[in-house]
């Protein structure tokens, strides 16, 4: 042929080999030999990239040690063909075989005639792939094939050959193509092969090794065919057809290495697993399977011819249209083989997708059913009908239909306090003075005038109306310069932060201190630099710096003006100031880092003050886990620096800071005194609302001090309107609870005010009867109050001296009242159960540990609500018992003279408890009802006795002296008046 | 928006329906959430307060306290939405409990964004969005504090949280907070009311009851019964309502109670043991107890005592002690409270 490629040749060689052997009991070894290379070298040459590799694996393993074990069971099979009378059946199945091929054949004429006419095209088409037209042409011409036996007989040559190459085919893990459906996929190309067969012997196994698809699976196709009809035929191997079965039943790797010996000898090699019994009993199926199989497959064939037939399309293109039907096996041992060279990842994904997919649809977020088992077979659920009595629900459904509009078109009534409400104060001047009457001892104006630069308002006429130093000045209108109303869309804690020393409020003694402190350090550095220009060295300036510190602490709770206070007096000394955060990672390594060159070097060039340097550490407090050795860096740079260091913190030292507070000096600085209101006031009346000053004493108190939080409430409560109360120009007379009747602009008609009453509660609703359930302190001291109890404290006396609500028996109202303070208490036990402040108490706080330490974790659940919602409900309706009416929890908050007073009490307290006994501290009661009681009067003859007599002071109170109790006169003046009322 | 972008499981609602619109897949919590301050329902003084900052902008660092459900992350929504109008996507950053919030987070993410550049009009600024803040960690909370002052000339920061006295002392003191109160049964219940009628919803008064008992002033929990009950059985009736809740049974804890009004102690330890069986949790039987309770219909004084016990047993519940043997206990002192003989 025309074929002179010498793989091709090689090929040819081989397979005159095949043919010299089929003798197989000469040299079985040999052959087996050579066919194992045979197939080995196809498949080096063959196989894609794409291969599983196992296959060689399992020819490798099948040693000469499987050869003696083959030979002996094929010696068997013989042997048991033999018994089971296999010639008859052989002869049986060779006149089927004949049968089936001649019918194939012809069929395969007739076919060739039909497709005659699409011949060129098609063979052009193969020929396009194969390279090889002229063969093909030539076998084409000669198709007009033998029916002789000789021809059959080489058509069963072929046939053996074809099993060689299938054995290749698989081996080349085209394995798919095994299936008997591909066959009848291409069922045209089986027949033209088959046509061929005679001629094109070698074309074969040449369009094998071309591996195109198509003609490859035309081979396998006819291989498969020619298989089955060969089992057919030849009954004792049927245990070929059983091992082709098994591959394709269980796509188990089984290699068939298929026969080398041609007609009556093909070697089985099974996997291992496959035990000669297995075979035996697989043969059995098979051989009563096979009839069918054989049946079904040349009907398949047919009805496939048939197609073919009806839609006259050339055969290569005929094979991809009509997709044959795979059986799911297939499709799946398919697609086993497509994925086995994937990653596992990758598979588990995809099936994770499909599983999902499927899935998917079936679900159904609120599943029709209920999941929950509920036994039906009670009247549980069957019972009539829920009238709950719950609630007032009822009567609201009554009218149900008016409160739905109310609800759903929002009542506008509450919508005008917001909108009507902004008319800004125009006349500052009077409201300035009247607070200047109030406050003569403040310094009203300068304040109101910084203030108001602050503000970034236009100042534009300076009117001296009075002789103070300054000047009010009047706003003059609303528009504002661009450039300030960057300024005007600031938070008002930074629109009126400090910018000097004198602007900070509160804590002035504190303040001047560390100003003091300050600029005693850039003193010193003048002086440093002084004799270092004398080329002294600077001994006498580190044993000062020594003295006096490098480090301050400023220390107190948040918002009372730490942090502004340090900037306010950097900025007025000119220094700079590098902060570190605890917004920033904060490890001892980096924190050396940045700072060390910092603290270390002094300066040099001399001339620039602007260069001074602060080392500002924010809350030094606060040490993460993350932050290790943070306050290892902090005491090394304290100890080295030679730039003033100054440290922020709050309340409570952690062991870990202790150390380092010990080192330096500390300010304290402390909430905001009540004084501040009148500044508040004015920096309302800048922003355009007059607020009472008591309601702004009552907020600041509220926040305890803290000026931050009080700006910016402020800021949202004026901002969106504030809330309009006593108006004495006579407009709308808002209706809020605080007993703040006092007017003090009462003298001032001419213009609107707008008057904040209780800030607290109107401010943002706030307040409400569930806040103040969490401070049970506030509420038992204002529980007289709204019990409507006579009044302790002097100054709320609005004193309606009723003793008891009319009505009740003496012994009734006491009951009622044991009952209001008993559920006090229950409630206070039964909220102490999820207050969250123990639970949390500061665990930040802790100090540095290692990072291995667990965590205890105290997310417990949740009941605090149901506990408030109890309690509260408990509190009110007991409170409501007693008094026969609604009463509202309006907490005030105490003015600071009480709690002056009351934390005077407690000090006191606490002081004639040393003279107890320690063992007995515990026993509460004796200590309220005997210790004390005692030791109070001793004080109180005491002190009498003293105010009697012109003795010196230290002969009194010795017996108190003598248990322990050391204390001024203040105290135990306390301790006299500790029933009376304060004053 | 992002909230409205991603609703965790688009649930359809009648599956097999081809294709559904968007909003027919949302939860009704979220279709029906409110985009305006005026469409939010209750504690109406703050959020007229809050709408005019809205309108006027330089908003001010925000802390909004209460209960669930009542609307406090609506209201974040809506100020931010209405502030920041078109440049919401760019200048809002939300990060909610189910986001990464420790102390790295807060110290690169939240300062990154605090840094970033956004251009806005005056008066308007970058809004970080903080929702359920606390249950940050103490240390995030701690890193933050100094974050929320440096930046807050371009960026303001918006918090929501259940409980204000959770959120450390610094954060609060840098922040105005504003506290939501329940929702009233009314507001619930005209809520409702009005999500039945446009969704076309068959409901009967009792169901609507139901509903309303069953939220207890909680309006997602209202309309996710309602929703969950329309799903399930199609017609919302106080019979599907308590399945779809599975809560105890309002009417047999209201005949417990009223049989221990009478001092019938066999009676009413009859029906705990039968709500006992049927499998509910300590904590749910007490719950609804004092739910019923609370609005019973009884002499005032003994409702308090009423109302004390359960609280008694509610401690020890709380400690641990869920047994059925508390609850028994519960019903005997009840029933002492009301025949007036003195215990302990």
């Amino acid at each position: 042929m025309k074929d002179s490629t010498p793989i091709k040749t090689g090929k040819k060689s081989k397979k005159n080999k095949h043919t010299n052997e089929e003798t197989p009991e000469t040299s079985p070894n040999g052959a087996k030999i050579n066919a194992f290379q045979f197939m080995m070298n196809r498949r080096h040459r063959s196989i894609g990239g794409n291969s599983p590799g196992r296959e060689p694996d399992a020819n490798d393993s099948e040693t000469a040690s499987d050869k003696s074990v083959l030979k002996e069971r094929k010696s068997r099979f013989e042997s048991w063909a033999e018994a089971k009378g296999a010639a008859k059946r052989k002869r049986e199945y060779e006149e089927v075989g004949n049968c089936i091929s001649y019918k194939l054949e012809k069929r395969g004429k007739r076919l060739k005639k039909l497709l005659n006419i699409d011949c060129q095209s098609d063979d052009e088409v193969v020929t396009k792939r194969k390279k090889r037209k002229t063969v093909v042409i030539e076998s084409d011409s000669e198709n007009e094939a033998p029916k002789t036996p000789t021809a059959n007989k080489k058509w069963k040559f072929k046939i053996k050959l074809a099993v060689d190459d299938r054995s290749d085919v698989e081996n080349s893990s085209v394995n798919s193509q095994r299936n008997v459906e591909n066959a009848q996929g291409s069922v045209e190309n089986a027949q033209k092969s088959v046509d061929n067969a005679p001629k094109s012997v070698d074309n074969a196994p040449k369009s094998v090794e071309n591996a195109q698809g198509s003609v490859e699976n035309a081979q396998g196709s006819v291989e498969n065919a020619q298989g089955s009809v060969e089992n057919a035929q030849k009954s004792v191997e049927n245990a070929q057809g059983s091992v082709a079965d098994v591959v394709i039943v269980e796509n188990a790797p089984v290699n068939t290495q298929s026969s080398d010996s041609g007609i009556d000898v093909i070697e089985l090699d099974v996997d291992p697993a496959n035990s000669v019994s297995d075979e035996n009993a697989s043969r059995r199926v098979l051989r009563s399977r096979k009839p069918k199989k054989y049946d079904d497959f040349l009907q398949l064939s047919d009805s496939d011819d048939e197609k073919k037939k009806k839609t006259k399309v050339a055969p290569v293109f005929l094979k991809a249209v009509p997709k044959p039907k795979l059986d799911p096996e297939a499709m799946e041992a398919r697609r086993q083989f497509l994925m086995s060279g994937v990653p596992s990842s990758l598979k588990k994904e995809m099936e994770k997708v499909r599983i999902f997919s499927t899935e998917e649809s079936d679900f159904d977020i609120f599943p029709s059913l209920s999941h929950v088992q509920q036994k039906s077979d009670n009247i549980f659920w069957d019972l009539p009908k829920v009238d709950l009595k719950l609630a007032n629900v009822e009567e609201k459904m009554q009218f149900i239909s008016p409160l739905v509009e109310n609800l759903i078109t929002r009542s506008d009534g509450e919508n005008k306090i917001v909108n009507e409400s902004v008319q800004k104060i125009t006349n500052l001047k009077k409201i300035i003075k009247e607070i200047k009457l109030q406050n003569p001892n403040y310094p009203v104006y300068k304040i109101f005038n910084s203030l108001f630069e602050k503000s970034g308002q236009i100042i534009e006429t300076v009117n001296d109306v009075t002789p103070k130093r300054r000047g009010r000045k009047k706003k003059k209108s609303l528009e504002k310069p661009p450039e300030i109303t960057s300024r005007e869309h600031t938070m008002w804690t930074e629109k009126y932060r400090a910018t000097s020393s004198l602007d900070i409020i509160g804590n002035h003694k504190v303040v001047s201190s560390l100003k003091d402190w300050l600029s005693h350090w850039s003193l010193s550095e003048h002086k440093r630099r002084g004799s270092e220009s004398d080329f002294e060295i600077t001994d006498s300036d580190s044993r000062d710096s020594a003295t006096f510190g490098n480090t301050v602490i400023l220390r107190g709770p948040p918002g009372s003006g730490k942090t502004s206070s340090i900037y306010a007096i950097c900025t007025e000394l000119g220094y700079n100031i590098l902060e570190v955060n605890a917004s920033s990672k904060r490890t001892g390594k980096r924190l050396l880092q940045e700072l060390q060159e910092a603290t270390q070097s002094h300066q040099v060039k001399k001339k620039q003050n602007t260069s001074k340097c602060v080392l500002l550490v924010e809350d030094i407090d606060i040490v993460f886990d993350q932050d290790e050795g943070f306050s290892a860096a902090l005491s090394q740079i304290m100890s080295t620096s030679k730039r003033p260091i100054v440290l922020t913190m709050t309340d409570e030292p952690s062991a870990g800071i202790q150390r380092i507070i010990n080192d330096c000096r500390v300010f304290q600085f402390a909430p905001l005194t009540p004084i501040l209101t009148v500044w508040l006031q004015i920096l309302c009346l800048i922003e355009g609302y007059f607020v009472k000053i008591e309601a702004l004493a009552e907020l600041l108190a509220f926040n305890k001090g803290d000026i931050r939080r009080t700006l910016l409430q402020l800021q949202l409560w004026v901002k969106s309107g504030g809330h309009p109360d006593g108006n004495h120009g006579g407009s709308t007379g808002g209706a809020t609870s605080v007993s703040i009747d006092i007017d003090d602009d009462s003298n001032l008609p001419d213009f609107g005010t707008e008057c904040a009453s209780d800030t607290i509660q109107t401010h943002s609703n706030c307040v409400p009867i569930f806040n103040w359930l969490h401070n049970f302190e506030l509420l038992w001291w204002n529980f007289p109050r709204i019990l409507k109890m006579p009044d302790f404290s002097k100054h709320r006396l609005n004193r309606h001296i009723c003793d008891f609500p009319a009505g009740k028996t003496e012994k009734n109202k006491l009951q009622a009242l044991a009952n209001c303070y008993d559920s006090l208490a229950f409630a206070d036990v039964m909220c102490q159960k999820n207050r969250f402040e123990e639970s949390l108490e500061r665990s930040w706080r802790t100090k540095e540990k290692d990072s291995l330490t667990l965590e205890e974790n105290f997310s417990l659940p949740d009941y605090s609500d149901f506990s408030n919602d109890l309690a509260q409900f408990l509190l009110s309706g007991q409170v409501n018992n007693f008094e026969d009416s609604k009463v509202d929890f309006d907490v005030t908050l105490p003015v600071p003279e009480e709690r002056r007073w009351r934390s005077k009490q407690i000090g006191c307290e606490l002081r004639l408890q040393k003279a107890v006994l320690p063992a007995d501290c515990l026993h509460r009661k004796d200590v309220a009802l005997d210790y004390m009681p005692a030791l109070r009067s001793i004080a109180r003859s005491e002190f009498e006795r003293a105010a009697n007599s012109t003795k010196r002071g230290n002969r009194f109170y010795s017996y108190l002296k003598g248990l322990g109790v050391h204390g001024s006169d203040v105290t135990y003046k306390s301790a006299c008046d500790v029933f009376k009322i304060w004053d | 928006m992002e909230v409205e972008e991603a609703p965790q499981a688009g649930p359809s609602a009648e599956p097999g329906q081809g294709p559904l619109q968007k909003a027919d897949n949302l939860p009704w919590i979220e279709k029906y959430r409110p985009q305006t301050f005026q469409e939010i329902v209750g504690n109406e003084d703050t959020t007229n307060r809050l709408s005019v900052i809205a309108k006027q902008g330089n908003l001010p660092n925000l802390i909004i306290a209460g209960p669930p459900g009542v609307g406090k992350t609506t209201t974040i929504l809506c100020l931010a939405r209405i502030l920041l109008g078109p440049a919401f996507k760019d200048a809002v950053l939300e990060l909610n409990a189910s986001n990464d919030r420790g102390i790295d987070v807060v110290r690169n993410k939240i300062k990154m964004f605090a840094q970033q550049k956004v251009t806005l009009p005056p008066g308007r600024h970058k809004i970080i969005i903080l929702d359920e803040v606390d249950s940050m960690t103490e240390g995030a909370q701690q890193a933050l504090r100094r974050t929320m002052e440096i930046y807050s000339n371009t960026t303001r920061f918006a918090l929501a949280c259940n409980y204000s006295e959770k959120v450390i002392e610094a954060i609060q003191s840098r922040c105005a907070i504003l506290r939501y109160s329940r929702l009233t049964d009314a507001q619930v219940l005209a809520r409702v009311i009005q999500v039945c009628q446009q969704e076309s919803v068959e409901y009967t008064q009792d169901g609507l009851e139901a509903i309303v008992f069953t939220a207890q002033g909680d309006m997602r929990q209202a309309l996710n019964n309602l929703q969950s009950t329309f799903n399930g059985f199609g017609v919302v009736n106080s019979t599907n309502v308590l399945k779809v809740c599975d809560e105890p049974h309002p009417m047999l804890i209201k005949d417990m109670l009223n049989s221990c009004v009478t001092g019938d102690v066999r009676k009413a330890f009859k029906i705990v043991d039968h709500l006992w069986s049927l499998g509910y949790a300590a904590e749910d039987i007490i719950k609804n107890i004092f739910k019923v309770c609370k609005n019973m219909d009884m002499e005032e004084s003994l409702k308090l005592a009423f109302i004390k016990q359960i609280g008694v047993t509610h401690m020890r519940i709380v400690d641990g002690l869920c047994s059925l043997v508390q609850m028994s206990g519960l019903i005997s002192r009840l029933c002492m409270e009301a025949k007036g003989v003195k215990g302990e």
